[in-house]
């Protein structure tokens, strides 16, 4: 005689139907943690926002690097979202610490649906963006009193919401992008489609292609700071990029010059 | 934020979209396995990770339709196993099929085959014996507590499970295989 057990057969069942739930004493953040930790080599991960803040007072240092003597730079940004971001540039230019405060969540995927929210303002944008096409929003920064505009552009699967706002006594310049699961890099292809569709095209059609100085890196690909409209790039010390940020970010320390009026609301 | 979207993510190697759905089904799946190993938490904390990381070892593999239900059964399985691996035992009522000499085994069959007959004969229990029978062979309660649940004596409880053990056992007989008598009196 054969035995099976039922218990055993019902290894090959699977229940799409009852779902039999009970209270679990076990804390799911452990578990999370420990999860995350084990399929990511436990990296430890900058918010986006925040890595967006670091580049923004990094990219500052090195363009006031240009003209000045090094030296410390710290202050207090504000996205459109209200976050707090308090950054610190040290005299080597390279040791930046940016803290981010409460980051609210402007553009999110909800029920396969894009939601834009800022302020009093919710809008579904999933119609209105592709990677062609971008929505752009105008909102005064709360902190500077300046004209500041967020881009979004992409679809679900893959979007990207670019927040440009004005950093004192710098310039225009601040970027934002991320995608619809995790919040980092889009592909480089919705990024720079996003990008360029609204801004580098304008730009590049008033002054033509933007060349880097020498020792600087193509402006497609890496580093680039336009500061009060005069073009400055430099390279990125290696154990910054390999620290701080992934090199998408890198991409767009644009000039408010560069949006094309013709998409601006 | 859809079941579709997290698997997506996922296939994408997107590690938010892991951390998504265990936001979203980490509790049920600590609920099955903490069940059937009775409150061991160390263990359900493992095998709870354990599920997670196997589906993103998978996750090329990963469909949305039926997630929750996947992922229950991964988690169901690992249970099972780790009692099996430790030779214990949840005391579940006549957790026995049994075969004639001669007659092939249900292990013999492809996996994939068994699935199906496995799932046939399960959906073919009218309903309330359908949900008892899961309850207690497939997540682990016990006789008493699927009983409470579904509102059911003990004795017809138990005797709705008998019903149940032999039309599994007719299904199987159908595909070639015999078994032995039982009794259906309650114990």
């Amino acid at each position: 005689m054969t035995e099976i057990k039922i218990s055993q057969l019902m290894d090959n069942y699977t229940d799409n139907e009852f779902f039999i739930d009970e209270e679990s004493e076990v804390n799911m953040d452990k578990i999370k943690e420990n999860v995350i930790e084990n399929v990511s080599g436990k990296k430890t991960k900058i918010k986006p926002a925040a890595k967006i803040m670091i580049a923004v007072a990094a990219a500052a240092a090195l363009a006031v690097g240009a003209t000045a003597a090094a030296a410390v730079i710290s202050g207090q940004l504000s996205d459109a979202s209200g976050s707090i971001y308090n950054y610190e540039v040290h005299e080597d230019g390279y040791n930046i610490s940016a803290t981010a405060g409460n980051q609210a969540d402007i553009l999110t995927l909800e029920d396969g649906r894009l939601i834009f929210r800022l302020g009093d303002n919710t809008t579904d944008v999933t119609d209105l963006i592709d990677n062609q096409t971008p929505y752009i929003y105008a909102y005064t920064n709360a902190d500077t009193g300046r004209k500041s505009y967020i881009v979004l552009g992409g679809t679900p699967e893959e979007y990207c919401m670019v927040d440009f706002s004005y950093l004192d006594g710098i310039g225009w310049s601040g970027y934002g992008c991320m995608d619809s699961i995790d919040g980092n890099a889009v592909s480089a292809d919705v990024e720079e489609d996003v990008v360029r569709i609204s801004f580098r095209k304008s730009y590049v059609r008033e002054n033509g292609e933007v060349h880097p100085v020498e020792g600087g890196w193509p402006y497609h690909s890496h580093f680039i700071v336009f500061s009060d409209g005069q073009v400055t790039s430099t390279d990125v010390p290696d154990n910054w990029r390999d620290e701080c940020m992934d090199a998408w970010l890198l991409n767009a320390m644009l000039s408010v010059d560069m949006i094309d009026p013709a998409l601006l609301p | 934020m859809t079941d579709g979207d997290i698997v997506n993510g996922l296939k994408k190697g997107k590690t938010k979209a892991l951390e998504q759905l265990i936001d979203r089904y980490g509790a049920y799946v600590s609920s099955v396995i903490s069940r059937i190993l009775r409150g061991r938490n160390e263990d359900c904390r493992e095998l709870s990770a354990d599920v997670f990381l196997a589906v993103w070892e998978n996750r090329e593999k990963l469909r949305a339709e039926n997630l929750k239900g996947y992922l229950g059964a991964a988690a169901r399985n690992k249970a099972f196993n780790k009692l099996r691996n430790e030779r214990e035992e949840l005391p579940l009522e006549e957790d026995m099929i049994i075969f004639d000499e001669g007659e092939q085994p249900c292990e013999a069959v492809e996996r994939k085959e068994t699935a199906l007959l496995v799932n046939r004969a399960v959906n073919g229990l009218e309903p309330i014996t359908k949900e008892l029978f899961l309850r207690h062979y497939y997540y682990g309660q016990s006789v008493a507590e699927a009983a409470d649940a579904l509102g059911l004596s003990l004795s017809a409880a138990k005797t709705r499970l008998c019903r149940g053990r032999q039309t599994l056992k007719e299904i199987l007989l159908k595909e070639g295989y015999d078994y032995g008598e039982q009794n259906c009196e309650n114990k």
